[in-house]
């Protein structure tokens, strides 16, 4: 008798578990299919330390100006990790911008990754909201580091695909200009190289203001970024830039650069979400 | 002819397991049922409420999530019972063999085969990742470590002490031989990783390749030999489960390019309760006469429901057991064959979409498939059909329980 009432609770558990689960397939499903079927292909960029989500203001407007315009939506991420939106994606932009910003901007390692943190999750409530799959990562400054953290520690290919990362004056070795004094960052990143996505093509821009740094971040620690990325990813493609703001914080408004993020990023991912 | 393979399989059976060597086996293996019970317990507890995609976690959105703190506490607390059930395993073996060989103080041989066992199977503190305990590889060590144990005694009579230079000489032989050599020889996690990618290889979607899936993991499970993590729940991360499941969400409800497969075949309708659909096994078990096989078959029933059979296998034993690989190769078989069947002619559509982690095994086909009617159906008959197979084999097995009382 007991045997019979322990095998009619199971069977009642399992229909439980059945319905429940029902409800959890049905949903992930949908999500998936609205995932592998999305032809959005967005391009996200992330400021530097000290910059806020207002950061790429002029270098949008200039693309949107030469170009087809791209709806822009910013998100701040609070330090409790709360997503604060503004700007929106038109439903029919199949290649919007995101700019991702962090209330807690400041610099230092620890605090990047922090910010990597912060990015994931604020990359995996985007997919939630929006339902992309691929998407070009583009980062100014210490942005770069948060995007090398990320593809180290937290990317996922089943998620996400990223053909295309663009940093501008990242400083791979912080304040370092000799490459032979390599700071605990630079080591972390170049340990964990493997982990990088082989399908990744990078683009590395630094600036030059003087022939050895573009007014902050010397050269040699934007170049550090070949003993990351060289050989371990799809392409590695080092551009310097000079002239008229080519400093540091003037970059993401250079005209080279302008042009560089049209032909290497905007296109080729224009192209993808295409086929 | 049925009666015929029953009988001939109880013979094996019998001959095989009145050995003295099986004897002490079996003992051994029983002995360490309480600490598995904790074990298995434990796990069940941590893969329905507490790990980071526990079952709970899953379904209800409003569900807590531990702290990693708690969830860390819980790992190492699994760590160290897993660890416990195997060493209480082989310190009981030990013992129980050289009892029979006369041998009454038996505290070095038992303290130099843990030593070997933990550090044969342990890395940096942890069990090297196994789906199950490598039950024959240990089975064998230990026996070979107690045979030359048993011999060097024979030598040394005349030494008194069990702790004197000579037998401390074998002790620290036998501890690199078999602990640290075979360790660094054996690679066991290497070889899980070179079965995972074998198993990814697309004749596994073919007819003879999931026939032999279907033979070759009751054989593996009942002889104690480490599985791949295919073979008992790991089927969605293959490239041929993800094709399908991509064409499906692309295409919607079309050809799919690998129909049958190990997770549409083999992971849907061979693993109710785990390997050999042993919860059929286990539902036979709560009828018995036996009180003792009946309170096992209590024991083991929750985690059986979420496909965990390691009590079964210890608590029976099933370990190189003939009685109950027989009807489980038949049972796999079967089931490959029936559910091939209905892929193949359509009537069911094949299980492609994810289910949540830790979900029972026997609701699989109806959720991830397309077709849930069908699938359960199919379910059912081949439930039925394994409780059929099972019960003229469970019932000569209880045949043995009784004349062993």
């Amino acid at each position: 008798m007991k045997n019979k009432i322990i095998l009619g609770l199971s069977f009642i558990l399992i229909i439980l578990l059945g319905i429940y689960s029902q409800h959890w397939v049905a949903q992930t499903s949908t999500n998936q299919a609205k995932i592998q079927n999305s032809r959005m292909t967005p391009v996200i960029f992330i400021p530097g330390s000290s910059a806020t989500i207002n950061r790429f203001d002029n270098l949008l407007s200039t693309i949107n100006t030469n170009g087809p315009t791209h709806s822009i939506l910013k998100v701040q991420v609070n330090t409790d990790g709360k997503l604060v939106y503004s700007g929106n994606i038109n439903a029919n932009d199949r290649q919007p911008f995101i700019v991702i910003g962090f209330q807690n901007n400041e610099d230092g390692y620890n605090n990047i990754k922090k910010q990597t943190q912060w990015l994931t999750s604020a990359l995996y409530s985007l997919q939630e909201r929006y339902h992309f799959r691929t998407f070009a990562a583009i980062g100014h400054s210490n942005g770069g580091l948060v995007w090398t953290d990320y593809f180290e520690n937290y990317y996922d290919s089943d998620t996400f695909t990223v053909p295309t990362l663009m940093t501008l004056g990242t400083p791979f070795n912080f304040s370092e200009s000799s490459l032979q004094r390599r700071t605990e960052m630079l080591k972390d990143f170049i340990q964990n190289n493997k982990k990088l996505p082989t399908n990744l093509s990078m683009y590395s821009i630094a600036g030059t203001e003087d022939y050895s740094d573009d007014g902050i971040v010397p050269i040699q620690s934007v170049i550090a970024g070949r003993y990351i990325y060289q050989k371990k990813i799809k392409d590695y493609t080092q551009i310097t830039v000079s002239g008229d703001n080519a400093q540091h914080s003037n970059l993401p408004d250079n005209p080279e650069v302008v042009k560089l993020i049209q032909t290497n990023v905007i296109r080729p991912l224009s192209q993808s979400g295409r086929r | 002819m049925f009666t015929h393979l029953i009988n001939t399989t109880q013979r094996w059976d019998e001959v095989l397991y009145r050995k003295p060597t099986m004897q002490a086996v079996i003992i051994a293996i029983q002995q360490s049922v309480p600490i598995l019970a904790i074990d298995i317990y434990c796990r069940l507890v941590m893969k329905l409420a507490i790990s980071p995609d526990a079952l709970l976690t899953n379904l209800f959105d409003q569900y807590p999530t531990f702290p990693d703190s708690v969830v860390d506490i819980s790992r190492h607390i699994l760590s160290v019972l897993d660890a416990s059930v195997i060493l209480i395993f082989i310190a009981g073996l030990t013992h129980q063999y050289l009892k029979e060989k006369s041998i009454q103080n038996t505290t070095l041989p038992v303290l130099t085969n843990l030593i070997v066992t933990y550090l044969l199977l342990f890395n940096k503190n942890q069990l090297i990742a196994y789906n199950a305990v490598p039950y024959l590889l240990i089975t064998l060590i230990a026996l070979l470590t107690c045979q030359t144990y048993y011999w060097y005694y024979n030598r040394n009579r005349a030494t008194r002490s069990p702790y004197a230079l000579s037998y401390l000489f074998w002790s620290l032989t036998t501890i690199i031989t078999f602990g640290k050599l075979l360790h660094i020889v054996l690679q066991l996690p290497r070889l899980q990783s070179i079965s995972s990618t074998i198993l990814s290889q697309s004749f596994f979607t073919t007819f003879f390749g999931l026939l032999l899936v279907a033979i070759f993991s009751p054989i593996l499970f009942i002889m104690g030999l480490p599985l791949p993590l295919e073979f008992t729940n790991n089927q969605t991360t293959l490239n041929t489960v993800i094709a399908n499941l991509d064409t499906m969400l692309t295409h919607g409800l079309t050809t799919l390019p690998f129909p049958e497969n190990l997770y549409s075949v083999y992971g849907s309708f061979t693993l109710f309760g785990g390997i050999g659909n042993t919860l059929a096994l286990n539902v036979l078990l709560l009828f018995v006469t036996s009180k003792s096989i009946r309170r096992l078959g209590l024991l083991a029933w929750l985690p059986s429901l979420f496909d965990n059979n390691f009590l079964l296998f210890s608590g029976l034993p099933l370990f190189m057991r003939p009685l109950i690989l027989v009807p489980m190769l038949m049972t796999n078989i079967i089931s490959m064959l029936i559910s091939y069947t209905a892929i193949a002619c359509h009537f069911i559509h094949p299980s492609v979409y994810i289910t949540p982690s830790n979900l029972p095994n026997i609701l699989l086909p109806t959720l991830a498939s397309p077709t849930p009617i069908q699938s359960t159906i199919v379910t059912i008959l081949i439930f039925c059909i394994s409780l059929l197979i099972y019960r003229p084999f469970l019932s000569r097995l209880m045949l043995e329980v009784s004349h062993e009382k």
